[in-house]
């Protein structure tokens, strides 16, 4: 009977010039976002190419000076995170975060080189991307395609000569829901499929992540048809449904992650990159006067490098990697009260969004993407240990003023990016999904239960 | 055989449909006058389970609808006042449809088509979108699908409002091809002349109640009507 009942919605409501325009619409937005994802990406890794073949040490090339200092400081090195596994898909936090930091002995340069720091959804909320689609357009047209479940055949009399017949108005429901789940989920889902095979990204982790991408985008629809089941239950026309989904998608998509926003960035106000940048000078600036005042005065006193000796040079060098600390510390001490900042702000979200369904599916596909704060997190946690490696490698050979013999450049650390693997993202997201999960489970069973009271 | 067995309805104070007892028979007709309100509509949707009694059954070939909904449908069918298919499909796909759904066995487009010419409709049209149709013609569908349906009961709810005397003719002869097939009609209607015509039996409601029951072989068409205007006068 449900087999009867879905090819039939299907055929009447596939002919119906609307609902014809919805998934032109939702195909179009999708294959738009997922050619410009692709594009990104395609230019990502190129880049990426570009700066890992491009001198570093180990994989050719060789700096015109072997002094230790130059290469250890000077020349340092470059900590690159890879483009992010689905990030064809979501940019995610990719434009808050840096994916590259220079490595010196000093130290790691990040705050510097982040393009932007602004807090998670501000920037989310701004991109046009398949997450952006998913998360704001899916959820607009499910309601668009679901808003006249059974309202307008009720009121012309349709449903009254359906129900005369040996069916149940439970299955009639159920097999319309089916359709609207299909007519929307198989485009969204054959999205990172599509993506995957324009960009040739076949690896195991690509797949596991497809897989739960799919998966969010699947409990995340079924939350929203789940309202509109609820919202048709009721027994009101179809222009009043109408009128009702489009104020629950207002508050839920629009006002809801708005007004967490507001409260994030008023309980915990991230100052700007230019502040941020402003505030490190300043706090480095001491220090770094103060180191230059003895340098300088190394140099008057020992007015020629001939004159200085080995012990001279040392002792230099000693001034410099005080001077250097100094400055580190400062820039750290800086660079902590701002990532504090940022984690309160991380924390503060990550309880707010079970206020919206979207803010929780946004963090679920920006983690499968790749692109969420923890996969950066956990690059930085992997520079400052690879930063850690550099310095412990070149601070005696700085400090002892030494020249590299071209074995020991050779040998300097070259950083190699692990990723965290999908074991770590699995036990992520797997409360925010059984989330989604029940909370879709709970909407279709009291959607099903409201519409037992259903006035023909 | 349709049979309501001391059937009440009430929503709050109101008693929509008071103790109505009847059986109707194979074959025949019962026409259920009365003024709005009266409760005819009220009666049939119980019948369909559309609404559930207050106390009392509504049985379809013996069996309470209240406690069989699904058995008794496929026994079952209905016309409204206006008989509302989908307008995207033609009357040939809206018959399938409605044949599947109610289970029958006739499924071939001969088959179907061959059903809707019985009933008046040429196969040119039977393949036209059913948006085109005048009301007579989606009346005549609604037939249709209780001659497909191979249906034992038929309920009708004012099925000849807003149609011209032709086709409110026409579609009295359908009923009376359907009534000598052997099916129970069940015809709420305020059409005095067809509830004679049609009729083997005319019922009368008032305030929920079943005030008369006449066989109409025993009445002029006169006798009909001021039989019907003493209840509505009293």
């Amino acid at each position: 009977m449900i087999r009867l009942l879905v090819r039939h919605e299907w055929h009447v409501l596939t002919s119906h010039a609307v609902v014809q325009l919805v998934v032109f619409v939702f195909v179009s937005a999708l294959l738009a976002a997922t050619l410009l994802g692709v594009a990104r990406d395609v230019r990502e890794r190129a880049t990426a190419l570009v700066f890992s073949t491009s001198g570093e040490i180990g994989r050719g090339g060789r700096p015109p000076s072997l002094r230790a200092d130059a290469v250890a400081n000077e020349r340092g090195s470059l900590a690159l995170l890879p483009p992010a596994p689905l990030g064809a898909l979501a940019i995610g936090q990719s434009d808050v975060y840096s994916n590259y930091f220079k490595i010196t002995a000093r130290s790691l340069d990040g705050l510097v080189t982040g393009d932007q720091i602004e807090h998670p959804l501000q920037v989310a909320s701004g991109q046009f991307d398949v997450a952006f689609v998913i998360l704001f357009l899916y959820p607009l047209l499910i309601f668009a395609v679901s808003f006249d479940l059974t309202a307008s055949e009720r009121d012309r009399g349709t449903l009254r000569m359906v129900l005369s017949q040996p069916v149940r108005l439970r299955e009639v429901v159920a097999g319309r829901m089916i359709v609207r789940v299909v007519l929307l989920l198989v485009p969204a889902l054959v999205v990172p499929l599509v993506a995957g095979l324009i960009a040739a990204r076949v690896e195991p982790s690509y797949v596991e992540r497809a897989l739960a991408w799919s998966l969010a985008v699947a409990v995340y629809a079924a939350v929203w048809h789940g309202i509109a089941l609820i919202v048709n239950a009721g027994g009101r026309s179809a222009p009043a449904n109408a009128l009702v989904l489009a104020g629950i998608w207002l508050l839920l998509v629009v006002v809801g992650p708005s007004t967490v926003n507001l409260l994030i960035g008023t309980w915990y106000p991230m100052p700007s990159r230019v502040d941020a940048a402003v505030q490190a000078r300043s706090a480095t600036q001491e220090a770094s006067v103060q180191g230059s005042r003895e340098l300088g005065q190394f140099l008057q006193d020992h007015p020629t490098s001939g004159n200085v000796g080995q012990e001279g040079m040392r002792q230099f060098a000693l001034l410099q990697a005080q001077r250097d600390q100094r400055v580190a510390d400062r820039l750290q001490s800086v660079e902590a009260a701002f990532n504090d900042q940022l984690a309160r702000q991380q924390r503060l979200t990550s309880r707010l969004s079970v206020l919206s369904p979207t803010m929780i599916a946004q963090g679920v596909l920006l983690d499968v993407a790749g692109t969420s704060t923890h996969r950066f997190e956990h690059f930085r946690f992997e520079a400052a240990a690879f930063q850690r490696e550099w310095r412990a490698y070149f601070e005696p050979r700085v400090l002892d003023a030494a020249t590299l013999t071209p074995e020991e450049y050779a040998r300097a650390p070259v950083f190699t990016y692990q990723d965290e693997g999908t074991g770590a993202m699995r036990g992520r997201i797997l409360a925010p999904i059984a989330t989604l999960t029940v909370l879709a489970l709970l909407l279709w069973w009291a959607g099903f239960r409201r519409y037992e009271g259903y006035q023909l | 055989m349709i049979e309501a067995a001391d059937l009440c309805k009430s929503f709050g104070s109101n008693k929509a449909v008071d103790h109505v007892s009847w059986l109707i028979q194979p074959g025949e007709v019962f026409c259920l006058l009365g003024a709005n309100g009266a409760g005819k509509t009220t009666t049939i949707n119980m019948f369909l389970n559309f609404i559930q009694p207050t106390s009392g059954e509504a049985r379809i070939g013996g069996l309470n609808v209240a406690a069989h909904p699904v058995e008794t449908k496929k026994k079952l069918s209905y016309i409204p006042e206006m008989v509302t298919l989908y307008p995207t499909l033609s009357g040939l796909e809206n018959l399938r449809f409605f044949t599947r759904l109610a289970q029958a066995s006739v499924d071939s487009d001969v088959e179907l088509i061959t059903i809707l010419e019985q009933v008046g409709l040429t196969a040119d049209q039977a393949r036209r979108r059913v948006g085109e149709y005048s009301k007579g013609m989606r009346q005549k569908v609604g037939i249709a699908i209780t001659i497909a349906k191979g249906a034992s009961a038929l309920l009708l709810d004012e099925p000849t409002s807003g149609l011209d005397p032709k086709a409110s003719n026409d579609f009295s002869e359908l009923l009376t091809t359907l009534s000598v097939r052997g099916v129970a009609i069940l015809m709420a209607t305020h059409d005095l002349f067809r509830a004679k015509e049609s009729g083997t039996r005319v019922g009368i409601m008032k305030h929920g109640r079943l005030v008369e029951s006449i066989d109409t072989k025993r009445l002029g068409h006169s006798d009909l009507e001021q039989i019907y205007l003493r209840h509505m006068h009293d």
